[in-house]
């Protein structure tokens, strides 16, 4: 049978249905939860041990929640008063609350060490992709219950935090306008041009628009999707009874169905959940306990609707993030706080050499330090309460890009430069960085006169252009290497295979 | 020879698409009810253009003599019903405000006023009225033009200048992140009052 006319065309791009059923059964087949097949990988690597510790910490939360739930009352009035019952009243109350809160604390510690031990030691290949999935979501699960966990205690940091959290979210129904539709800046100079306008009744403000007709397209593209989203979560449109009742449901709800699903997983296979000796595991528990009793979980002041805290804090592990907030402008930030996870899940398919050793993958070496720099360079930032806005963000952009490029060039150069789809996407990612910050990106030197404040300013032509253009010259120059310019390194693989 | 697509699996794959989309869209939309009550029948298709909207609760009012000269300030609470998902099923919240009298109309010399909601429309937080402009300089990375008396938000840093616009009104940022100027009190000025009645929809409180 002969494939015709279209179809022909997309025919070699669409994967089969039993490639894709073969990709995911081939995936099934090495799932892995807490390390439970890679027991004879402990004895020489003792960063193996760590997936038995995340199963402890979150079994110690889980145990420990289920004996506060006994005292809490989940009310707005009598959220924080129970709490300081059970800290100050109930018999080892401090101590049960303590090591719910420092479990919780450790299963995040865990879980993030777990995460680099898979990059770095590429626990990923050999088509274990989903493992890393896995651990990802654990976390997932683990930061969502400590945000909503922190709103139980209902206390300023608390309150504030969720307040920002639940911010941010509304910020996605601008996703379109401003990355698809080329942002309202070209709209504007577009009526300044004098380009008839499809709808003139609409500002341009209010999402009325030229040639596309925006405010239809943001109805039917973006579906408010992000005050829907505020709103689902908040169970209304302010932080109040509505919000306490939802987060401690789905703060112990996500728990119970992660275990659930757990539980069936090793019903059906008949795996061991604690691959590590008990006397390890009580070690473990011990630590948390000591911390419990060394550093009392603090109590904070009652929330207070009206007075900011300063600093705002938020957990020491969405710090990092808190400061980037105050660097980018809102858009981009929530476009990044997205970026961030989808490129952790993306990352394995993109490592698809069989090396295994960290040095001979610089890309994700590079990658992983980079991330690890800036959580820790940002997290000390915003404890010191140090943010300059405007003089800040290009060397942290440089910084990390820079790091990137290096790995990118390392990477380029080890599989002959076979690399330019990621080439291309690094640059466009750093182009994006560059065109819509907020700052002006040449380090405070004195270029404000010749590079023109007009030409660079925040949302000006000038930025778009960098962005739009740049990344395209960036896919152009890659494709034109990548197409016509073979390099020596992979003639010598070809000579070496064909003889 | 392998084949996998033809032409007719293309149709098919097309046609597809919205009978799989009105299914799943009616299966969803019970799910988002519940989740949502406010929104009405078909939920899918109808609550995401329907926000909650706050309504205010009384009119605050103030004597234009108590804002004796130009960058006196009143901060005040402006209360409003939002709708909350419980069995009570609404919450009154309070939303810090600020009004400031401008300095004069060169033509007639009325006072002039802005009333600002004090929620940063960046991320939520309360921002401060800071006439100092030693304060500003050293805690919000803006230095103030001679005579520029600005709003300060203290979480993030954006600054927001009363006596410039954007396209949504008076108070322009002119340092920091925000996204926009903040949310605007509707008033009016009546018989020497300053009358507060509603807020501009927009962001959670």
């Amino acid at each position: 049978m002969s494939v015709t006319g279209i179809g022909s065309n997309i025919a070699q791009y669409i994967p089969s249905l039993d490639t894709v059923k073969k990709f995911f059964l081939d995936r099934f087949k090495n799932i892995d939860f807490f390390d439970e097949t890679f027991v004879d990988k402990q004895r020489e690597n003792v960063w193996y041990k760590l997936g038995a510790l995340q199963w402890l910490t979150w079994m110690v939360t889980v145990a420990t929640g289920a004996l506060l739930v006994g005292f809490y009352i989940p009310t707005a009035e009598q959220a924080y008063d129970s709490i300081i019952r059970i800290q100050e009243h109930v018999p080892f109350g401090a101590l049960i609350r303590g090591m719910h809160k420092y479990g919780a604390d450790a299963f995040i510690i865990v879980g993030t060490l777990k995460m680099y031990r898979m990059f770095i030691c590429a626990d990923y290949k050999g088509n274990r992709e989903f493992n890393l999935w896995i651990c990802f979501f654990l976390m997932l699960l683990g930061f969502y219950s400590g945000l909503s966990g922190y709103l139980l205690i209902w206390n300023q940091r608390a309150f504030w935090a969720t307040k920002v959290f639940a911010t941010f979210p509304g910020y996605m129904d601008q996703f379109g306008i401003n990355l698809a539709f080329l942002g309202e800046t070209v709209v504007n100079q577009l009526i300044k041009i004098g380009v008839p306008t499809s709808l003139p009744a609409i500002p341009v403000s209010e999402g009325g628009g030229i040639l596309l007709d925006m405010k239809l397209l943001n109805q039917y593209i973006n579906f408010n999707i992000g005050m829907t989203t505020q709103q689902i979560l908040l169970g209304g449109s302010a932080i109040g009874q509505a919000t306490i009742t939802r987060f401690y449901s789905m703060h112990m709800a996500l728990s119970t169905i992660g275990l659930i699903v757990v539980e069936l997983y090793f019903y059906s296979n008949k795996k061991k959940r604690f691959n590590v000796p008990w006397t390890e595991g009580f070690l473990v528990i011990l630590m948390i306990a000591a911390a419990a009793t060394i550093f009392p979980a603090e109590m904070g002041a009652r929330a207070n609707p009206s007075v900011t805290p300063l600093p705002i804090l938020s957990d020491w592990y969405f710090l990092a993030l808190y400061q980037m907030y105050k660097y980018i402008e809102p858009v981009l930030a929530t476009f990044v706080t997205v970026l961030i996870p989808v490129t952790v899940l993306s990352l394995p398919f993109f490592d698809t050499g069989k090396e295994t050793a960290i040095t001979k993958r610089p890309l994700i070496m590079a990658i992983s330090i980079m991330g690890f720099i800036n959580f820790i360079v940002f997290s000390v930032l915003i404890i010191l309460n140090i943010a300059n806005i405007n003089t800040d963000p290009p060397y942290w952009i440089a910084g990390s890009t820079g790091i990137v490029a290096i790995g990118v060039y390392f990477s380029c150069k080890m599989r002959g430069f076979n690399y330019w789809k990621l080439t291309s996407m690094f640059f466009l990612f750093l182009f994006l960085y560059l065109s819509r910050i907020h700052t002006v990106p040449y380090f405070g030197l004195p270029l404000d006169g010749v590079l023109g404040e007009s030409f660079l300013a925040d949302g000006s032509w000038g930025r778009l252009w960098i962005f739009y253009g740049g990344s395209f010259l960036a896919l152009v120059a890659t494709w034109y290497y990548e197409k016509f310019i073979e390099t020596p390194q992979l003639l010598v693989k070809k000579e070496g295979t064909a003889a | 020879m392998s084949m996998k697509f033809e032409k007719r699996d293309l149709i098919k794959v097309i046609l597809s698409v919205p009978i799989i989309g009105t299914i799943s869209a009616a299966l969803l939309s019970p799910f988002v009810r519940y989740l949502k009550p406010s929104s009405g029948p078909l939920a899918t298709l109808e609550i995401f253009k329907t926000p909650d909207k706050p309504k205010p609760v009384k009119v605050i009012k103030f004597d234009v003599n108590d804002f004796p000269e130009p960058w006196s300030f009143k901060y005040f609470m402006f209360q409003e019903t939002n709708r909350e998902y419980t069995s009570i099923n609404q919450q009154i919240k309070t939303i810090p405000g600020a009004a400031v009298r401008l300095p004069a109309n060169e033509a007639d010399g009325s006072p002039k006023f802005v009333v600002f909601s004090r929620v940063c429309p960046h991320l939520g937080c309360v921002f401060n009225f800071v006439p100092n402009e030693a304060e500003v300089a050293a805690g919000y990375n803006y230095t103030p033009n001679p005579g520029q008396k600005v709003f300060a938000c203290p979480c993030h840093l954006s600054v927001y200048d009363p006596m410039l616009e954007d396209t949504k009104g008076r108070g322009k940022v002119v340092s920091g992140p925000a996204p926009r100027s903040p949310f605007k009190f509707n008033f009016n000025v009546n018989d020497g009052m300053l009358a507060i009645e509603s807020l501009e929809s927009g962001g959670i409180s």
